[in-house]
């Protein structure tokens, strides 16, 4: 099995759109994302951030909306630890025209190659005091993550109290290269390791 | 030397008493893995969720055992805790649930359940809050002695896991 010009790394490629979304009491908004890879990650093409258009719901429909926004990564790894995570930021206007966050989601890309329907389900930081909360709510600035990788991270989640609503929904289409090389078996039935007796 | 990847996150929860709810979690296994890099123990954000709709977590989980034998395959353990008005946080469901054996993805619902005391105590609690606990908290996950717990159905705990894992063909290891 020893090939001398066996790959040193893997390579996994996303390519889909941030479709829609579907946020109570929510009519205008853009989304904000970003992908959040380990430090063995190395991203090889397409943008790690980004930010959609403005959408409005439409009138006399159900209250989607909807960006179609495409995405398009691709990383190279040695480790599938640090799975990369895309971590999405909903900005709504209020009643008076500002800016406002409407909710912060996160989820893994997919492990296996295939096409994929994520629903990220979104949450934001709920204000300390209910003074806070009316004083944000006259000022325009909830209550923030000061980090906006924050939602990936694993620790540092006890001290937050947030409330949910909302979804966004996300199509992915996932290509993997040379994981099976590395010996990585993934379940998708199509590796070549599972095949073969050593 | 076999390795397991475990990738997902704790996606939240479904069904308990109150919609204010947290999650301590932790994941053990045998004397034969080993955690390379990863946490194996946390607690999630404390989500307040609308009537009827799941409580979010999506508490990322990112986990890199080596494996040196089979026997003790990791379990994800969970204790979910709920805060009323007050602040005071009082337990809601205690569960287990394996990481599946077999490479893939998969959408796990793990029940969970509370101890129950007596009358009086059920009485005291609707009122000053003090739902009994576990004293030694491995009975979760451990098929010890639990013969004299009486308990009670609670919520489930969902969890959206990516399996993962390297070379163990090559120790003859079938997943099915």
């Amino acid at each position: 099995m020893g090939d001398s010009t066996s790959p040193s790394s893997f390579t996994i490629l996303a390519t889909g759109q941030i479709e829609c979304a579907q946020i109570p009491n929510c009519t205008n908004a853009y989304l904000k994302f970003q992908f959040v890879a380990g430090e063995d990650w190395q991203l090889l093409d397409g943008l790690e951030e980004g930010i959609t258009q403005a959408a409005r719901v439409p009138e006399g429909r159900d209250g989607v909306l909807v960006w179609n926004f495409p995405i398009d990564i691709t990383y190279k790894t040695t480790n599938a630890f640090g799975w990369p995570q895309l971590v999405v930021a909903v900005y709504g206007l209020d009643m008076f025209g500002r800016d406002v966050i409407k909710g912060y989601g996160c989820m893994h890309l997919p492990m296996s190659a295939g096409r994929y329907d994520l629903n990220l389900r979104l949450f934001r930081p709920r204000s300390a005091s209910v003074l806070q909360s009316f004083t944000s709510w006259m000022t325009g600035m909830p209550a923030e993550f000061a980090d906006p990788k924050f939602p990936s991270y694993g620790e540092g989640r006890e001290v937050t109290r947030v409330q949910s609503g909302g979804q966004v929904k996300v199509q992915i289409n996932l290509i993997t290269k040379d994981m099976d090389m590395f010996g990585y078996v993934d379940g998708s039935g199509r590796d070549p390791a599972m095949a073969t007796q050593m | 030397m076999a390795e397991l990847h475990v990738i997902g996150q704790i996606a939240g929860a479904i069904g308990f008493p109150s919609q204010n709810l947290f999650c301590k979690w932790g994941v053990t296994a045998g004397r034969s893995w080993e955690l390379l890099e990863g946490l194996d123990a946390g607690q999630t954000q404390l989500d307040l969720a609308p009537d009827g709709e799941p409580v979010v977590w999506s508490h990322p989980l990112d986990l890199h055992y080596a494996c040196r034998g089979l026997a003790g395959w990791p379990k994800i353990y969970f204790q979910v805790w709920s805060q009323d008005i007050h602040g005071r946080n009082d337990i809601c469901g205690y569960g287990f649930c394996h990481v599946p054996t077999s490479p893939g993805h998969y959408e796990l619902d793990c029940p969970t359940w509370i101890p129950e005391g007596t009358l009086g105590e059920r009485i005291a609690a609707f009122f000053l809050g003090g739902n009994p606990r576990l004293k030694y908290e491995e009975v979760v996950y451990t098929p010890g002695d639990r013969f004299r717990l009486n308990t009670v159905a609670s919520g489930v705990v969902q969890l959206r896991l990516g399996v993962m894992v390297k070379d163990f063909e090559r120790n003859h290891v079938t997943f099915g």
